[in-house]
C-alpha cells in the first residue's frame, strides 16, 4: 500500500471508529484508552502484516492497553 | 517518472537495441511485426517483471535462439537518473548515475523483494500500472467480460482493501482469543458464586445472642466461678491463635522489615518486568532474522558450490545453457558469493549473540515473575493474617470486659447452689454444642469473606474483557467503515473525473457515471437511460475506456506516464483525429507512448519524438 492512502486510511479509520462510538449506543463504555488501543493495534497489523501479528499480540495491546 | 530509453538484450526479436524516448508525445511508428509491441512489453515487463499479455510465461518474451533476454529502462525520478534491468530469468538490477557512472543500488533474483523494492522506492505496483498507465490491445474487451469478483478484486488492490481484510481477520482471531478468556472468567465466576451465595452473618449473630443468654443463665444457676472459668479458657484459646497468627504474620514478612517494605518490593518488581515486556517480540524478530540469514547463507553456498563444480569440471560450456564458460567471471562471482557469505555469517554471529543476551534477559524476566507472583501471595495473606488478628483482639477484648464487668458482680453476688447437677450439666453441653457451631459458622464465614473478595477480582476482570470483546467489536466494524469510506472518497473524484473527460471528448449527451455499483465498471445513464456498455459502438467503448484509465490514474496515481498500444485500431476517419486530440490533451501533463502503423495518425502527431520500425530493425 502507498504510504500517503496508508495514513489516509489510519486517519479514515480513527474518525471511523470515534464516529461508531458517537452513533452506537452499545459502544458508550468505550473511551479515548481503547481508541488509542484499538488505532494502535490496526496500524501495527497493517505495517507488519499478518504473518508477522499474532493474535495474541493483538489481544495483549487492547487488553493491557499497552503500547507496542 | 520520465522513461528516457529502453534497452533491449535478445528480448523478443531484438538481438542488442536502444530506443531514445523523449518528454511529451513518443510515436512508435511502423507496419506489423516490427516489434512495437514488444516495446510495449519490454516497459511492462521491466517495471512488474509480467508480460503485459496475461497468462504468458516470462520466459516466452526472450529471442527464441537466446538463453534469456533480458528487457531495461532507463528513467529519472524525484531528481535522480536511473536503470532498471529484468531478465526473463527473473534477475533484477537497479542502478543509479552519481558522477557520470552507473552504481549498482539492488541486485536481486526474488520477485517479492523485487515488487517491494519498486513499490517502497517508486510507487510501483502491477495492478495500478496495468489499470491506469499501459493500454494493451484487446484490454478493454477482456475487462468488460471480466467477473465482479474479479474486478472487485483489483479494486481491493488497488485502495489496500486487501490488506484491511487481513487486519479485520485478525482481529476476529483475537476476538476468539477473548471469548475463550471470558469463558474462563465466566467459570471462575460461577464456582465461586455458588460458594459466596451461602451468607452466615445472620445466623452468627442470632447463635451469638443465645449463647450469651444460656452462659447468663449458666452463670445464674452454677455460680460464677464457673462461668468465669469457662471464659478464662476461652480466652486463653483466643490468646494462643493470636500468638500463632502473629508468629505466621511474622514469618510472611521473613526478609522485610514491614508490610510497606513487602509491597514496596512488588511494586518495583511490576516495574522492572513492565520495562522488559517487549522482550518476545525482539527475541521473536532475532530468531526470524537468523532464520533468514541461515538459509542466505545456505542458498549462498549451494551457488558457490554448484560455480566451483562446473570450474573444477574443466568444461568449456556450460551443461545447463551452453553458453561459454568464462572461468574468470565465474571464479570473480564465487569470490564475492563467498564474501557476500562471510559477510552474512557474521552477522549471523552477531544475531546469535544478541539471541542469547535477549533469552538470559528473558529468563530473569520469568524468574522476576515468579518471585513477584510469590510476593503477591505473601502480601495477600498477610493481609488475610491481619483481618483475622483484629477480629480476635475484638473478640479477647470483649471477653475482657466481660470479665472485668463480671468479676465486680461476683463481689456482689453470693453463689447459686439451687439447681440439680443434671441441670448444670445440660447447660453446659449445649454451650459447648452452640460455641462450636459460632466457631463452624465463623471459620466458614472466613472462608466466604475470601470468596467474596475472589469473585469481586472476577467480576473485574469479566467487566474488562467485556470492554475489550466490545472493543474488537468495535475494531471490526471499524475497518468495515473504513473500506466504505475508502471506495467513496476514491471512487467518487474517479466518477468526476471521468465525467469531465466524457463531457470534453463530447461522447455522450447527459451522462451520469457510476464506478462503485459494478466494482470499477462504469455504469452508464445516459439522457436518463441506463445503458449497457455493451451496447456502446467500438470506438465508443474504445474512448470511455480510456478516459477511464486517464481518470483512475487522477486519483489513485500513475508513474507519469501513459503507454497506449495501437489505441486507434478500428476508428474511422472522424473518430482518430478525436483520438488524436485526446493524445495531445493527455500529453499537457504527461508523458505518452503511443504506438501506430496508421499514416492518420503519424500525420495527426506530427512533431511528436518519432522512432520508426521496420521488420528489419
Amino acid at each position: 500500500m502507498d504510504i500517503s492512502l496508508e495514513n489516509e486510511t489510519l486517519n479514515i479509520y480513527r474518525r471511523e471508529i470515534e464516529a461508531l462510538i458517537q452513533r452506537d449506543e452499545k459502544y458508550k463504555d468505550l473511551g479515548p484508552a481503547e481508541i488509542d488501543a484499538i488505532v494502535r493495534a490496526f496500524e501495527f497489523t497493517l505495517k507488519n502484516g499478518r504473518e508477522k501479528v499474532r493474535a495474541q499480540m493483538l489481544y495483549d495491546l487492547i487488553h493491557e492497553k499497552k503500547d507496542i | 517518472m520520465l522513461l528516457e530509453r529502453i534497452r533491449l538484450r535478445t528480448f523478443g526479436c531484438f538481438q542488442q537495441q536502444d530506443f531514445d524516448l523523449h518528454n511529451g508525445i513518443n510515436l512508435i511508428f511502423g507496419p506489423n511485426f516490427s516489434g512495437k509491441s514488444t516495446l510495449v512489453n519490454a516497459i511492462f515487463f521491466t517495471l512488474t517483471g509480467k508480460p503485459i499479455v496475461p497468462r504468458v510465461d516470462a520466459s516466452a518474451m526472450k529471442n527464441p535462439k537466446a538463453y534469456s533476454g533480458t528487457a531495461g529502462i532507463q528513467f529519472s525520478a524525484n531528481g535522480e537518473r536511473y536503470q532498471l534491468f529484468r531478465a526473463t530469468g527473473k534477475r533484477v538490477q537497479l542502478r543509479s548515475e552519481k558522477e557520470d557512472a552507473w552504481h549498482v543500488l539492488y541486485d536481486d533474483t526474488r520477485i517479492q523483494a523485487t515488487e517491494v523494492m519498486l513499490q517502497e522506492r517508486f510507487g510501483i505496483m502491477h495492478e495500478q500500472l496495468a489499470l491506469t498507465t499501459f493500454l494493451r490491445e484487446g484490454e478493454i474487451f477482456e475487462f468488460l467480460a471480466r467477473q465482479s469478483a474479479t474486478r472487485r478484486d483489483i479494486l481491493h488492490t488497488l485502495l489496500g482493501i486487501d490488506r484491511l481484510i487481513e487486519v479485520r481477520q485478525r482481529f476476529i482471531d483475537t476476538r476468539r482469543i477473548a471469548k475463550r478468556e471470558q469463558g474462563r472468567i465466566r467459570a471462575h465466576q460461577n464456582s465461586l458464586r455458588y460458594n459466596a451465595q451461602n451468607v452466615n452473618e445472620t445466623e452468627i449473630a442470632r447463635i451469638e445472642a443465645k449463647l450469651k443468654d444460656l452462659e447468663t443463665a449458666y452463670g445464674a444457676q452454677t455460680g460464677d466461678s464457673a462461668l468465669i472459668a469457662e471464659w478464662v479458657q476461652h480466652q486463653n484459646r483466643l490468646q494462643k491463635q493470636l500468638a500463632a497468627l502473629t508468629h505466621q504474620q511474622n514469618e510472611t514478612l521473613s526478609g522485610f522489615d514491614d508490610i510497606q517494605h513487602l509491597q514496596q518490593m512488588v511494586a518495583t518488581i511490576e516495574n522492572a518486568i513492565q520495562e522488559a515486556s517487549g522482550l518476545e517480540k525482539k527475541r521473536e524478530e532475532l530468531i526470524q532474522q537468523i532464520g533468514r540469514l541461515e538459509s542466505e547463507i545456505a542458498a549462498l553456498m549451494t551457488v558457490c558450490g554448484t560455480l566451483r563444480t562446473l570450474l573444477e569440471s574443466g568444461k568449456q560450456h556450460c551443461p545447463t545453457c551452453y553458453q561459454e564458460v568464462e572461468r574468470e567471471v565465474i571464479q570473480r562471482i564465487v569470490d564475492e558469493k563467498e564474501e557476500d557469505k562471510l559477510q552474512r555469517s557474521r552477522e549471523l554471529e552477531t544475531h546469535r549473540q544478541s539471541l542469547k543476551t535477549e533469552t538470559k534477559n528473558l529468563e530473569s524476566r520469568r524468574e522476576l515473575e515468579q518471585r513477584l507472583q510469590t510476593l503477591q501471595v505473601r502480601s495477600t495473606q498477610y493481609k488475610q493474617r491481619a483481618q483475622d488478628i483484629d477480629k480476635i483482639r475484638m473478640e479477647l477484648n470483649a471477653l475482657s470486659s466481660r470479665l472485668s464487668e463480671t468479676g465486680v458482680q461476683q463481689n456482689e453476688q453470693s453463689l447459686s447452689d439451687t439447681l440439680t447437677t443434671v441441670d448444670k450439666q445440660q447447660l453446659k453441653s449445649q454451650i459447648d454444642n452452640e460455641r462450636k457451631r459460632l466457631d463452624k459458622l465463623k471459620q466458614e464465614e472466613a472462608v466466604r469473606l475470601d470468596r467474596l473478595g475472589a469473585l469481586q477480582r472476577a467480576n473485574s476482570d469479566a467487566a474488562k474483557v467485556e470492554k475489550t470483546l466490545l472493543s474488537l467489536e468495535l475494531a471490526c466494524t471499524g475497518i468495515d467503515k473504513t473500506i466504505e469510506s475508502l471506495q467513496q472518497q476514491i471512487l467518487k473524484p474517479a466518477e468526476d473525473e471521468l465525467h469531465h473527460w466524457i463531457d470534453k471528448m463530447q461522447l455522450f449527451g447527459e451522462t451520469r457515471v457510476d464506478l462503485q455499483r459494478e466494482h470499477l465498471l462504469p455504469s452508464l445513464s445516459i439522457d436518463g437511460t441506463d445503458r449497457s456498455l455493451m451496447l456502446l459502438s467500438g470506438s465508443e467503448k474504445m474512448f470511455l475506456y480510456l478516459c477511464f484509465k486517464v481518470a483512475l490514474a487522477r486519483v489513485l496515481g500513475n508513474p507519469g506516464f501513459f503507454v497506449l498500444d495501437d489505441p486507434t485500431l478500428h476508428l474511422d476517419g472522424e473518430r482518430k483525429t478525436l483520438m488524436v486530440d485526446f493524445i495531445r490533451q493527455l500529453a499537457e501533463e504527461h508523458q505518452v507512448v503511443v504506438t501506430s502503423y496508421d499514416e492518420d495518425v503519424r500525420v495527426g502527431l506530427e512533431g511528436a519524438h518519432l522512432i520508426e520500425m521496420t521488420r528489419e530493425t
